[in-house]
């Protein structure tokens, strides 16, 4: 083994472990938030507006209304991962399977399942997000539910197209001939062989929830004030870009390190669970 | 005249030795056959050839091509020799040829880029070069795309694009391996034409015996990746004095064998790359290894034409 | 009991959209036979294979095995009859350990699997380990060795062979004839190559454009075939034009 390919595993492995600290940290953040932040992150205060960072006790500074930042940014570590969870919760529970079933039953219900998610993919996110919103009153559930259901069909259709991969192998020839049925050749082949794309896909997906979830919360379409999140921060600084950019740059900053903390950690998973890459020599 | 003369090339792959102190030489006409288990490394003597090393691959040592050193040359300056000078044919014709492009265009893209003539003119050679390769019909076959070829057709196509330019040196690696007997049997003996009739030299990489057998002068044996024996194939074949070789030739041949019989083969299996023994490289799968075989066999002349690297040929090369 | 075939098929016929794979086969393998199947790619050599264990269905036609329908009882199939496939890295499953895979016909059964590796050739070592730690003939052993898992009376092989280099090649074929013998398998040999069908088989059936074309004793179609592309096929395979004289 070349001393190159050796430096790239390491440096992928070092790359998991670092992605697997800043999802850490947005976990630790979350927890931490439900049981202490330095003050009340949605008290206004308007003897405090606008404070600077370090200054009054305020380790980050307070926004227009004087609120914590520090105690906003932990808060908002709630929305974010709550974001990601059920924006790819949903697609993975719908669309891995969908995916699958399609794969291994090409024909008509193949054909069926695929129609449909097309359709579900001509269908705009945001649009699914303003009915949703306007039917149950817009919450970051609804804007997650609308992101999770609109990347159902990029899940679907990758899992279907590496199902489709497996499905051609001898192996899976190999285990017919064995007697095993769909579900068994479903759940020890196709389903670990896939897992590796699925697994990076997913990744991408949660930074992508994060994003829309920010950008969702910009347009009033997510989370509600006063309920502090990333976006919503984001959103609020933008009027004082140039008079207080802190306001902007630390939750920049906390989105993307969780997303990059996402990916990263996605395509350590992905090396860690292929016993080709874990144990070369 | 030589076209090609190799020597002393070695090949790491990072800080494996993969090919060690090659050499060899093919004069004008010559139809050498590189032979050996996959994993000996004959696909990465012909890339060195080339200037073809993927990633990490380097390779040390002198490699002349018709008079002129070529293992130096910066890669832009081997690229102009390249389907120019020296040309090569792989294994699997469907992922040498450019999906989306006709055929003819891509043949007409090799002559154009070494001959400098107008688009006209290479359109017209191309079709020509299609018809020399025993395609019918080429005009149609110039414009279809290669998916719509035959595994045949399309390794004729790839074989059209590298007699383009009438190399001196072609270096085909399993050039039939993926396709039919009749095919391959029809290829070979086209391959087998056009060297002729130009004099190009060539250097054919296979696993089958047979087929090197029928199409090659002379043999050169492979195995981690060292030369271990060499010389005319009628002679070789006929008394192997190399252990390797002998099994390999045990193994291969069939028709010798009484049907239902257990086969005479080679024990155990090719060790990876940089897990050879020290000393001689086949010995832990020598049932004639000797304690000496400790020692590197140096690459010594039997015969006049003939060199093996070996401290206990095979006597006379009769198979015990 | 013994004169009815192991193996029968009837009127296969079998098309892939518009392409006519087989057209019209009729086969009847006896038990504890060594047959060969041989033609080109596009013969039908393949399907027919896939259909003689139930792994596809046929448009029309029936195959029998130990007399019952295939279609009809696929448990009964898949103890009776298994298959070894050409390239041993796709029929292997990169994420299975070795025992797992040997297992896949049976229930788990350390014992079982042992006794199985032993047969090929592989010591209980390997067990845990992943198919890309062995080499092409190694693999082989393996789906060799879960092919023979339910303890089956036919095994077809399909090109087991062509995917490995010849020193290697002679060690599988060498395993297989052990293996008939041992186990007294009937076993049906899928192959383009007519030199290792020569060797290994009794029986052949030359396929072409999906029909069998002729069919008969190996040793008398390779000494007299009586149809025109069996005498192609022939012709065309490469031959040793040296070899070492041999002291027997």
């Amino acid at each position: 083994m070349s001393a190159a390919v050796i430096a790239v595993r390491r440096l992928r492995n070092w790359s998991a472990v670092l992605g697997g600290l800043l999802v850490a940290l947005v976990v630790l953040m979350t927890l931490l938030s439900f049981v202490w932040t330095p003050y009340d992150p949605t008290f206004v205060n308007a003897n405090a507006a606008l404070v600077g960072m370090g200054h009054g006790g305020h380790l980050l500074g307070t926004d227009a209304y004087g609120r914590d930042t520090f105690s906003q940014l932990l808060v908002g570590a709630r929305v974010t991962l709550l974001a990601g969870i059920i924006a790819v919760g949903i697609s993975a529970v719908v669309g891995v399977p969908a995916g699958i079933l399609a794969g291994m039953r090409a024909r008509w219900l193949g054909e069926v399942i695929m129609r449909c998610s097309d359709i579900v993919f001509a269908f705009p996110a945001l649009l699914l997000a303003i009915l949703l919103a306007a039917g149950f009153g817009a919450s970051t559930w609804t804007a997650m539910v609308a992101i999770g259901i609109s990347t159902v069909p990029i899940i679907a259709r990758l899992a279907r197209a590496a199902t489709l991969q497996v499905m051609a192998t001898e192996y899976v020839l190999a285990a017919r001939a064995a007697g095993r049925n769909g579900w068994w050749i479903a759940r020890r082949h196709v389903l670990p062989n896939i897992a590796p794309v699925l697994i990076v896909q997913a990744s991408v997906a949660f930074g992508l929830a994060i994003l829309a979830e920010a950008a969702l919360a910009y347009l009033g379409l997510s989370t509600q004030p006063p309920t502090p999140s990333w976006g919503r921060m984001l959103h609020d600084g933008q009027g004082y870009l140039f008079s207080a950019p802190r306001l902007s740059i630390w939750p920049g900053i906390a989105i993307a390190l969780a997303v990059l903390g996402f990916n990263l950690l996605g395509d350590g998973l992905r090396d860690l669970l292929d016993p080709r890459q874990r144990d070369r020599r | 005249m030589t076209t090609l003369d190799v020597a002393g090339l070695t090949v790491h792959m990072g800080s494996v030795p993969v090919v060690s102190e090659v050499d060899f030489r093919l004069e004008r006409g010559d139809r050498v056959g590189l032979i050996g288990e996959s994993g000996a490394g004959k696909s990465l003597t012909a890339l060195a050839i080339m200037g073809l090393l993927p990633g990490s691959g380097r390779a040390t040592g002198r490699i002349e091509l018709s008079g002129q050193e070529i293992q130096e040359l910066p890669e832009r300056r081997l690229a102009r020799l390249r389907g120019a000078t020296m040309a090569m044919v792989f294994q699997e014709p469907m992922t040498a040829l450019d999906p989306v492009m006709r055929v003819g265009r891509q043949v007409s893209e090799v002559v154009g880029r070494h001959q400098g003539v107008g688009r006209r003119d290479a359109r017209r050679i191309a079709v020509e070069l299609l018809r020399t390769v025993e395609l019918p019909e080429p005009e149609r076959i110039a414009r279809r795309y290669p998916h719509q070829l035959s595994g045949g057709q399309r390794q004729r196509v790839v074989l059209a694009m590298a007699m383009a330019n009438e190399p001196e040196l072609l270096i085909c690696d399993e050039p039939t391996t993926a396709l039919d007997v009749t095919v391959q049997d029809r290829m070979l003996r086209l391959i087998s034409r056009l060297v002729e009739e130009r004099g190009t030299a060539l250097l054919f990489i296979s696993h089958d015996l047979a087929v090197v057998s029928a199409l090659c002068d002379r043999v050169l044996v492979m195995y981690g990746g060292r030369i271990v024996e060499s010389g005319p194939v009628a002679e070789v074949f006929a008394a192997p004095r190399h252990p390797y070789t002998a099994g390999l030739l045990a193994a291969s041949d069939l028709a010798d064998a009484v049907p239902g019989t257990r086969l005479l083969t080679v024990p155990g299996a090719i060790p990876e790359f940089g897990a050879f023994p020290s000393g001689c490289v086949f010995r832990d799968r020598c049932d004639r290894s000797l304690p000496e075989c400790a020692q590197l066999p140096a690459l010594g002349t039997v015969g006049a034409e003939r060199s093996v690297a070996c401290h206990n040929p095979v006597p006379g090369g009769v198979i015990r | 009991m013994s004169d009815t075939p192991i193996v029968s098929a009837q009127g296969l016929v079998k098309n892939f959209r518009s392409v006519r794979a087989l057209d019209g086969v009729d086969l009847e393998v006896a038990r504890g036979q060594r047959f060969g199947i041989v033609g080109e790619s596009g013969s039908g050599k393949s399907t027919l294979a896939r259909l003689l264990l139930g792994l596809d269905r046929p448009d029309s036609g029936t195959v029998r095995i130990d007399g019952t329908l295939v279609d009809k009882n696929q448990r009964f199939v898949h103890k009776t009859a298994q298959m070894v496939f050409q390239d041993p890295m796709s029929s292997l499953d990169p994420r299975m350990r070795v025992r797992d895979i040997v297992a896949e016909p049976i229930r788990d059964d350390t014992n079982r699997v042992t006794e199985l590796l032993d047969a090929v050739g592989l010591s209980k070592s390997v067990l845990d380990r992943y198919p890309h730690q062995f080499s092409g003939g190694q693999r082989q052993r393996i789906a060799i060795a879960r092919a023979l898992a339910p303890r089956p009376a036919v095994l077809v092989a399909d090109e087991p062979v062509s995917a490995l280099d010849v020193s290697v090649r002679a060690q599988i074929l060498n395993l297989l004839l052990d293996l008939t013998v041992q186990f007294g398998l009937t076993l049906i040999f899928v192959s383009h190559d007519l030199s290792v069908i020569r060797h290994i088989t009794d029986r052949v059936a030359v396929m072409r454009q999906g029909r069998i074309v002729e069919t008969g004793p190996t040793e008398q179609i390779y000494a007299a075939a009586q149809h025109d592309y069996t005498r192609e096929l022939l012709a065309a395979v490469p031959r040793l034009r040296y070899r070492p004289s041999r002291d027997r």
